[in-house]
């Protein structure tokens, strides 16, 4: 069956998101034709504004419509700690679990040189020149724990070696509620170089 | 469909592919380079250890895969062994490795040598002997599996023995030929230093730095003028200190 040439560029349109393909995506075009007129009109509009006023953090390199985002901006978290992180979503993830009141720098990637996404791409002179004219005593690096998550983290550390900061790695180990029967042996292997003794 | 059995490989690179999957570049002990498409690789898989976790860089892996052509998928993914723990200057010369072989092999040849040679390597590189003695050896081997054996014991064009006393100058994947008059810009390199290097011995630093060039200029001309970026990234990294500065690095 063929669409009108107007509803098969919009299913085309929908399938340049995550997870939809042809099926998901002529599902989606005749559902808001057919049922959800507004809704879609809003979709149109908020994601037009979006792209267009949606840039990125001076500070920290977040999405903000601002030019220094909220997060940044607030008097009330702590500038003098620092937490790196690979992605916006992991921002999120350590504010909801780590009770870490201090500033972020969001990477928006990790290193690959085979994928050609070297320091420049991940902003690093901007993170130097951000640690060299203000007050930070910590960096926290919490890139993941892939392969490319510590090349991007001894990356850093390298470079910050000549500043006066003390610089940490977030620990990697065993999750909480798991089996050590069911944790794979790179887990075990990291949760056991990284033991500590009771103090 | 030629389904394969379980074989040993190592990822050397992969990439995000739909949502929960991705499509590694491997290095397999039977089938050289193959890419093959890892479903689920992305998620967490209950109780089961996360596939994740294995399609990681410098873990042994066990992997059977079906399919033809460009994009295989894989049938089954195991752990053959706990990973291999490179950080620092070693984890960089990793992803060095990984990316040459990435940019040399051609899709589907075996090299089962070079396997050996890989995992020796990469064991070299986790046990902390220096990365510089570790990638050379590696180097020629490869170069050698690849079909460009550089003898570094005779002049290429007249076979004549190389001697300890005279000074040579090398043209990239061919040989040596003895210079008789400095002629200003080519690199030198001493008959007693090419005596080592053609015995397998990589420990002298005065060596190790014209092994360096011997390889980067073997490389470079294979790679025809594409980069590599993990040097250009090792380079950046200014705290670490290069070996050695001068004629040798240019
Ligand atoms: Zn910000």
């Amino acid at each position: 069956m063929a669409f009108s040439p107007l509803i098969d560029e919009l299913i085309e349109s929908l399938r340049c998101l995550p997870g939809v393909g042809r099926k998901s995506a002529q599902r989606m075009a005749l559902h808001i034709l057919e049922r959800n007129r507004e809704g879609g009109a809003l979709l149109a509009q908020s994601l037009t504004l979006a792209l267009d006023k949606v840039g990125r953090c001076d500070q920290c390199r977040t999405h903000s419509e601002t030019p220094v985002c909220r997060m940044c901006s607030n008097p009330n978290r702590n500038p003098s700690q620092l937490c790196i992180v690979e992605t916006p979503a992991d921002v999120l993830a350590i504010e909801q679990g780590a009770g870490f009141n201090g500033a972020y720098f969001v990477l928006m990637g990790h290193l690959s040189p085979m994928d050609g996404i070297g320091p420049a791409e991940l902003g690093i002179d901007g993170l130097l020149q951000r640690l060299q004219t203000q007050t930070i005593e910590e960096v926290i690096i919490a890139t993941n724990p892939t392969i490319e998550g510590d090349a991007t983290a001894h990356f850093i550390h390298q470079q910050l070696q000549t500043l006066p900061l003390s610089v940490t790695r977030i620990a990697h180990g065993v999750p909480i509620g798991g089996e050590l029967e069911y944790v794979d042996s790179g887990t075990i292997a990291h949760a056991f170089a990284g033991r500590k003794s009771y103090t | 469909m030629l389904v394969m059995e379980q074989q040993p490989a190592y990822v050397l690179h992969s990439r995000p592919w739909r949502e929960t999957s991705v499509i590694a570049d491997l290095l397999t002990l039977h089938s050289g380079r193959v890419s093959v498409i890892i479903k689920g690789a992305r998620k967490a898989n209950g109780k089961q250890p996360a596939k994740r976790a294995l399609v990681q860089p410098f873990t042994p892996l066990l992997v059977a895969f079906t399919g033809r052509g460009e994009l295989r998928t894989a049938t089954s993914l195991d752990a053959a062994g706990p990973p291999l723990f490179l950080q620092g200057r070693p984890l960089y010369s990793g992803l060095y490795a990984n990316e040459l072989l990435l940019k040399l092999l051609a899709v589907d040849d075996a090299y089962p040598a070079l396997f050996a040679y890989y995992q020796t390597l990469l064991e070299n590189l986790c046990i902390k002997q220096s990365v510089e003695q570790s990638l050379r050896p590696f180097e020629v081997h490869l170069m050698d599996e690849l079909g460009y054996h550089v003898a570094l014991d005779k002049e290429f064009e007249t076979q004549v023995p190389v001697l300890p006393e005279h000074c040579y100058r090398l043209v990239p994947l061919q040989g040596l030929c003895r210079v008789k008059h400095q002629d200003g810009n080519a690199q030198l390199i001493p008959g007693h230093v090419l005596l080592e290097l053609a015995a397998g011995r990589f420990s002298e630093p005065s060596c190790l730095k014209y092994a360096k060039y011997i390889a980067r200029a073997n490389i470079d001309q294979l790679l025809g003028g594409k980069p590599l970026h993990s040097r250009t990234l090792f380079q950046s990294m200014a705290v670490a200190p290069p070996p050695s500065q001068g004629l040798i690095d240019n």
